[in-house]
């Protein structure tokens, strides 16, 4: 028979080559030859699975209750009763809650007063979630009518700690006299906004009616949740796309998750940077790792050849057993990590809203595998195919070939395997910024030591040639170990540099995420907002505010405006103007802090050149005002006052369309905020 | 069976050019036994190399069973390794992690071909290792890894079987045995044989011994089991 006929036979068993993959790498983990292989790729995906698979359940946990906190899926705001077509297409299209909110005076009997939140309730509302009262009975009794014609309330502990009052007992609202039924034990929809803006007190509308608050001049909020299977998106440019001309405010569920989101997407992404950088640096580990089992491998590598395997069955054989290795130590990374995760979650569950379902945890546990075996291959295929690639005669020696070259093919595979794993942690990464930017940092960093490697070599190549060295033994083989052929100064460098550099740049990177967490979001966030402050009360809120407040008092002074023109900017950035005008969209929204940016613009009168716009982008630029970026100018007129001023955030607010009360109508008018 | 025509190695090492083979003609016939003797350096173990298609020569050519092995490609040639030639080694390359019985059936398990697992017990059984069948190769003295390894290099069959310096990492006595066992399975096979060796008694057993010396093949030694350059 030819070697023609022979190369013609059907391959070699597949079975029979696994067989003998499986039973060799039985041998070499008995003899812990891939120790450190599996070690660091396993603290690697460890990490990482714990970092994705916590974020999950956060996420999961934020998501379930963030329904619940919003109310509904989709809100309507208005300052007065919708339109009676209005109102049938948000019944026909969901279920419709409306809740009037109104902020007043409560007095007692005693003669105490206090600011309330008066909440009317209708019989849809909650449309999520459950009310629990105490005692145990339905809303409805709680906030009916008597049959003697007694209106009755809900009221919240914290009415009750400051007015002492308790159920059974009369509270005047408006001039109608209402009876506290139930205290307000639960309630899904409670909010915990830093803009306190008093205790609930919840009510019937007839209830709401008959104190003789709802007045023409009286400013009410007109909350119409709706709870839809639509996706809300689509709804609000449906609701629009029917009434393009109404004034209202749409909020959507994923907007006011937003926020909290984007800050736990940036903690999530550090963290999972570190765990990246931990596989990364494992990586090298993983590269040496199994340069050494290779090395350990040339004589059966030779006599597989010497036998007639061929190179593909060859590299069949070492690179199944490293995917092999590798799906193991990153299946068990997975799972260790999605039981860190999960434990993780049990015990934040007291203070945050975390599903621990392990169900939620399979995606990135599955995710950070696919990671762990991609980032493997990607760090062992180089000294795979060089291995695989040397000459028999070398191999049969047992010699290492210090000038072999990686095969093309090899070359080729790694770079689609760096890609991969690229493409897979900008996937997992929550922020892609940051991701890119570690990607970036990271390449520039081999870059970097590679370029060192080469420059310790000639140094030391040139240092062992100098005359002054004769004769020093023990310098002239330090030297020589440095750049020889074969030398593991490379290896070594890498893994080292790149460990320290990781370590240092995790430092600072946690350093930095504390700092902020720690100082600087507390000092720049309110922790409690005062809305409507007149001029006069303004001193005395100050002034108590020292004795009894952790920090200092700040004004923010807030007023509707409108933008009705771009503003030219200055060579230096600045604009000139006589004061700075703070125009906001909606009451409620200029009313918060910046949530984008993280920092709530504040300026004084004495001080001010420039005023923060806030610009829902999609709107604006709709809207034609051409505010694209920090540092836009505009002009932002209020009351015939023109104040030129810089955007200085920018940022996504609930899209609303048409005039409301107290802001002039108009494109431009309705979806821009500034604060001064 | 063997036909080489000027072959030659040469190698580049540190920037010098090193050697190995020079122009080098040789012509073994179907089933003749061939003994390589040479000092260390000499470049024994690189013409078996060439021999079996493991290294590829700098210049020449190298037949083998009327097949050009410069025409191959590398999977070719391990196409014709696996199915014509067996390969003992002066070190055994056992595989540590395989039974005695998993070595001798590997040719077969990379051939695909069915009854190794027989076939292996068969040949262990000829070679006297028949109780031995599921010991590791750290579990067997040299003289055992080394009739294994003869086993595995018989057991598909081949034309042609090459031993480089079978007996180099056994004492007297076990490289009596192997010699002995080398010996009567070639004569049962009819198989073709080239053996490196540095023991002038086991160069006296072939049919014909050839001197390499420098990278050439200088004379063919009368088969007096004596060197005219006196290794031992």
């Amino acid at each position: 028979m030819s070697a023609a006929d022979a190369g013609s036979r059907p391959g070699p068993g597949a079975t029979a080559l696994t067989g003998f993959l499986l039973r060799d790498l039985r041998g070499s983990l008995a003899m812990r030859s891939l120790w450190v292989f599996s070690v660091s790729l396993f603290l690697g995906i460890t990490l990482i699975a714990a970092c994705t698979g916590l974020l999950e359940l956060v996420r999961g946990g934020l998501d379930a209750q963030q329904r619940l906190l919003f109310g509904g899926d989709v809100q309507v705001e208005a300052r007065d009763v919708l339109a009676p077509e209005e109102l049938d297409w948000l019944e026909a299209n969901g279920t419709v809650s409306r809740l009037v909110e109104l902020r007043t005076m409560l007095g007692t009997g005693a003669g105490d007063f206090t600011v309330v939140e008066l909440q009317s309730v209708d019989d849809a509302y909650p449309l999520y979630g459950d009310i629990r009262l105490e005692p145990d009975i339905a809303l409805a009794d709680a906030v009916g009518q008597a049959p003697d014609g007694t209106w009755g309330a809900a009221f919240d502990p914290v009415l009750a700690e400051q007015l002492g009052v308790t159920t059974g007992d009369r509270v005047l609202v408006g001039s109608l006299s209402v009876e506290l039924r139930a205290l307000i034990r639960e309630q899904p929809d409670r909010s915990f906004r830093a803009d306190f803006r008093g205790p609930p007190l919840m009510l019937d509308e007839g209830a709401l009616a008959a104190s003789g608050l709802v007045l023409p001049t009286s400013v009410l909020d007109y909350e119409y949740r709706v709870r839809t299977a639509m996706d809300p998106e689509d709804w609000r440019d449906a609701f629009f796309a029917a009434f393009p001309d109404a004034g209202y405010e749409v909020d959507t569920l994923g907007e006011r998750g937003e926020f909290v989101g984007e800050q736990l997407d940036r903690v999530a992404s550090v963290l999972l940077l570190i765990g990246i950088a931990t596989l990364l640096i494992g990586g090298l580990g993983v590269a040496n790792s199994i340069g050494a089992y290779l090395q350990s491998k040339f004589r059966t590598l030779a006599t597989l050849q010497s036998l007639g395997a061929r190179a593909a069955q060859v590299s069949y054989v070492f690179i199944g057993q490293t995917v092999l290795v590798a799906l193991a130590a990153s299946a068990a990374g997975a799972f260790t990590g999605s039981l860190v995760a999960w434990l993780a979650a049990h015990a934040l569950a007291a203070r945050l809203p975390v599903t621990a379902s392990m169900a939620d945890l399979l995606a990135p546990a599955l995710t950070s595998v696919l990671f762990g075996v991609l980032a493997a291959l990607a760090f062992a295929l180089p000294s795979l195919g060089r291995t695989l690639s040397m000459r028999p005669a070398l191999l049969i020696r047992g010699v290492d070939d210090p000038d072999g070259t990686l095969p093309a093919s090899y070359r080729v595979a790694t770079l689609v395997l760096l890609v991969a794993v690229t493409l897979v942690l900008l996937v997992v990464v929550p922020d892609p910024l940051i991701g890119v930017a570690f990607v970036i940092a990271m390449a520039l960093l081999l870059v970097a030591l590679e370029g060192i490697v080469r420059l310790v070599r000639r140094f030391a190549l040139w240092l062992g040639r100098q005359p002054a060295l004769e004769g020093r033994f023990a310098a002239r083989m330090a030297l020589a170990g440095l750049h020889r052929p074969g030398t593991a100064l490379r290896p070594m460098l890498l893994s080292l540099g790149t460990a320290l550099t990781l370590l240092v740049a995790s430092s600072v990177v946690i350093a930095a995420t504390l700092h902020t967490l720690n100082d600087t979001v507390p000092s720049r966030a309110p922790a409690l907002v005062f809305r409507r402050g007149r001029r006069g009360e303004l001193p005395v809120l100050g002034a108590r505010g020292e004795r009894h407040l952790p920090g200092p008092v700040r004004e923010c002074a807030l007023l509707p405006a409108r933008l009705p023109a771009r503003a030219a900017v200055t060579r230096s950035g600045r604009l000139r103007g006589r004061r700075a005008a703070s125009p906001r969209g909606t009451r409620r929204q200029g009313g918060r802090p910046d949530r984008t940016a993280g920092r709530w613009v504040r300026q004084r009168v004495e001080r001010a050149r420039r005023a923060a716009v806030r610009d829902p982008d999609h709107a604006c630029r709709g809207g034609g005002t051409g505010l694209r970026r920090c540092g836009d100018g505009a002009t932002v007129r209020r009351v015939g006052c023109r104040a030129p001023s810089l955007v200085r955030r920018l940022r996504d607010a609930p899209r609303s369309t048409g005039a409301r009360p107290g802001v002039p109508a108009g494109p431009l008018a309705r979806d821009h905020r500034a604060l001064l | 069976m063997i036909a080489l025509d000027g072959l030659s190695m040469r190698y580049v090492a540190a920037g010098a050019e090193v050697s190995v083979l020079d122009d080098l003609s040789l012509a073994v016939a179907r089933g003749e036994r061939v003994a390589i003797v040479g000092p260390s350096g000499s470049g024994k173990t690189t013409l078996l190399l060439l021999l079996t298609g493991l290294e590829q020569a700098s210049a020449g050519s190298a037949r083998i069973d009327g097949e050009s092995l410069d025409a191959l490609d590398d999977d070719g040639r391990a196409d014709l390794r696996r199915e014509r030639i067996g390969i003992v080694f002066q070190s055994f390359h056992l595989i540590p992690s395989l039974t005695a019985a998993e070595n001798v059936a590997l040719p077969m398990d990379i051939a695909g071909r069915s009854g190794g697992r027989a076939a292996a017990q068969a040949m262990l059984e000829r070679v006297g290792l028949g109780a031995r069948v599921d010991h590791y190769p750290m579990q067997l003295s040299g003289g055992e890894q080394q009739r294994v390894a003869i086993a595995r290099a018989l057991v598909h069959e081949p034309s042609l079987l090459v031993a480089d310096e079978p007996t180099g990492n056994l004492d007297e006595r076990s490289g009596e045995t192997i010699v002995e066992l080398l010996f009567a399975l070639n004569r049962e096979a009819g198989t073709t044989l080239v053996l490196v060796t540095h023991d002038p008694a086991l160069a006296a057993r072939c049919d014909r011994t050839l001197h390499l010396h420098d990278g050439r093949l200088h004379a063919e030694v009368p088969d007096d089991g004596a060197p005219r350059w006196g290794a031992a």
